[in-house]
């Protein structure tokens, strides 16, 4: 019904996180290297952001499909519906919208995992090598 | 039917990234992640209709086709307006 304005949500939060670090780093003038083992630097947090967007445009698109949203106000269909729709959109936002939030969060902080590890592993051979 | 076609989507950018790796300019991660991040949404959609017993896949046809040319589209234009961006702000940098 509206499960894409979860991670929509989280897009607009982790945009303004990333504006906030972004600035602290500029600021402390951090150092690249230090940057690549830090899980929220400005550039992985710009990887979020980028998931979170993406996933909610396509969505959204999908659910105007379905005419689950509008262009008319109230713009989500199920608000002109009554309470009783407006509390199975609110239920759905927060069961399928949070589950997509979290599968997500989680899928972007693997990538993050991974992309340590094969780091760290590149450079522990590189220092056998010597 | 768009998850399978997001699904494909995501799977084909993945491999054009990886094997354009080198062409940095081109922003191919862009593209593999939102094609991605729609097909994670869509699985967690699919289970949840399953849950429900509607079925893990719907085939509505024409709507489900029109969803996927908009999968294809719209991914395509998000990657190409954020490598624009981008683009114009290397370029002032």
């Amino acid at each position: 019904m509206a499960c894409f304005l979860v991670t929509t949500a989280a897009a607009i939060g982790v945009g303004a996180a990333r504006h906030i670090v972004a600035h602290k780093e500029k600021k402390n003038n951090v150092d690249k290297v230090e940057l690549e083992d830090k899980i929220f630097s400005s550039q992985k947090l710009g990887y979020l952001e980028l998931t979170l967007w993406g996933g909610a445009i396509l969505l959204a698109g999908e659910h105007a499909f379905h005419e689950e949203i509008t262009y008319k106000f109230p713009w989500l269909t199920a608000a002109g519906e009554g309470p009783e729709a407006v509390k199975e959109m609110l239920f759905e936002m927060g069961t399928i919208g949070v589950a997509m939030l979290v599968i997500l969060v989680g899928a972007w902080f693997g990538g993050v995992m991974l992309l340590r590890w094969l780091r760290n592993r590149k450079k522990k051979v590189a220092t056998q090598e010597k | 039917m768009y998850f399978l076609v997001a699904l494909f989507l995501a799977l084909v950018s993945t491999c054009l990234w990886y094997f354009l790796r080198e062409k940095k300019a081109l922003h191919l991660e862009i593209l593999a992640i939102t094609y991605g991040a729609a097909t994670l949404m869509w699985l967690i959609d699919c289970i949840a209709s399953a849950i429900e017993g509607e079925g893990f896949l719907s085939f509505e046809i024409p709507l489900d086709i029109w969803i996927s040319v908009w999968t294809l589209l719209g991914g395509l234009l998000f990657w190409g307006v954020i490598t624009l961006v981008l683009y114009s702000k290397n370029k002032k940098q």
